[in-house]
């Protein structure tokens, strides 16, 4: 996905429309900025097809040699599809964080919309400041 | 930015660990620093979050002490004649991954007090495994299993011996770092050796553990004074409130689902 066209949280998750099955499908994942201050990635923890997940609450954590940090979900729906492959080739991530580094896959609940959630330029703003 | 700090009595796996996760959540809540300095009321091994709970029967000099599971990453810690702290940092919900300043300036007031004891102590700055006939392979057989037997930028070492190590958790808006500095050889860790085994001659101080916490705390004061730029003025704190707190989040750390999460 081209970072430009996707939204992101303040904390670094971003998320893409796309459509599978004729449904409309949330993809998430953690931008290239996130990658790069979490260096040394050692282990992640994802949630399983099925779960609820709620725009800012936890959906996943990930582990690099020092510190722990939670993942936020941007959206709330369900989890229709896990990156399961991902906790065994962290270094997808890296490689491709809008692309095959893609975290979670979300059906979106009813009435959930990407409001709120930062565009390209807000999210690149932030990082600049960080 | 108010701080809080204070020497706790030894408490049992379950409690520090609530203790430690209540302070998380009200140094997010109420934008305050909070550092509980702390030893254990019984021998102890705690694993990192993400350890698997089956790599611990491969320790065998640990096999038999309690367990808890801690919320910060790292390897496992026995904790026996060690002493722990817990610091909550208020941090920006855009903050991710690590924040080595945090441990790089507590570590430094760290290194500083150990040379004016007379120990060659340095933060390490390369990756490094120690190969021991202790160490197992640990969860996914990338690392070793115990903290101690690790490496990493910003560990405490005197020479080959680390002393202390830190790991960290984030919140939404805050920071936890745990940290355990290694007093004396344990039985349950036979091939780490302490303080004590390393300096002699400061048995005196290493033998009266509220004195020596006392010190590590005000040390660890002066790190975090580094690191934010100030000379903060430093309170007691509601520590019946973060007891109380704890008690509703002791559940969390006992319940199956955490403890053999991985």
């Amino acid at each position: 996905m081209k970072p430009e066209s996707l939204r992101y949280n303040r904390s670094h998750e971003w998320v893409g429309m796309t459509e599978e099955g004729g449904e409309q499908i949330a993809v998430v994942g953690i931008s290239d900025f996130a990658v790069e201050q979490l260096t040394d990635l050692v282990y992640m923890a994802l949630p399983a097809v099925g779960q609820q997940v709620k725009a800012g609450q936890e959906f996943g954590e990930v582990e690099s040699v020092k510190a722990v940090s939670p993942l936020y979900s941007p959206v709330d729906g369900e989890v229709v599809a896990v990156h399961s492959q991902l906790a065994d080739n962290l270094e997808k991530l890296g490689e491709d964080p809008f692309g095959d580094g893609w975290i979670i896959k979300v059906k979106l609940a009813a009435g959930a919309t990407l409001d709120g959630l930062l565009d390209y330029e807000a999210y690149r703003k932030q990082c600049a400041e960080a | 930015m108010d701080a809080y700090s204070f020497i706790d009595e030894p408490r049992s796996g379950l409690t520090n660990m609530a203790i430690d996760d209540a302070m998380l959540e009200y140094s997010d809540e109420h934008r305050v620093v909070v550092l509980r300095v702390y030893e254990w009321s019984e021998p102890t091994l705690s694993l990192g979050y993400f350890q698997r709970l089956s790599d611990r029967e491969a320790h065998v000099p640990s096999r038999e002490l309690q367990l808890v599971r801690r919320a910060t990453g790292g390897g496992a810690i026995v904790h026996h004649h060690d002493v722990t702290y817990a610091l909550a940092v208020p941090q920006s919900s855009s903050s991710v991954g690590a924040a080595p300043a945090i441990y790089s300036a507590l570590h430094e007031a760290v290194v500083k007090w150990l040379c004016e004891l007379g120990l060659a102590a340095k933060q390490w700055r390369e990756p490094y495994n120690l190969p021991t006939s202790e160490a197992v392979p640990a969860a996914h057989g990338k690392t070793e299993f115990l903290c101690f037997h690790r490496r990493s930028d910003g560990d405490v070492v005197v020479g080959e011996h680390k002393v202390m190590g830190s790991a960290q958790r984030r919140s939404k808006g805050a920071l936890l770092q745990h940290g355990s500095m290694l007093i004396a050889q344990s039985e349950h860790a036979p091939s780490l050796e302490g303080l004590q085994e390393l300096l002699p001659d400061a048995r005196g101080l290493l033998a009266n553990r509220r004195l020596f916490a006392d010190e590590l705390r005000l040390r660890i004061q002066r790190g975090i004074d580094s690191l934010l730029g100030v000379s903060v003025q430093y309170k007691s704190g509601p520590v019946q409130q973060f007891q109380e707190f704890a008690k509703f989040k002791e559940a969390k750390f006992a319940a199956e689902q955490w403890r053999a999460r991985a």
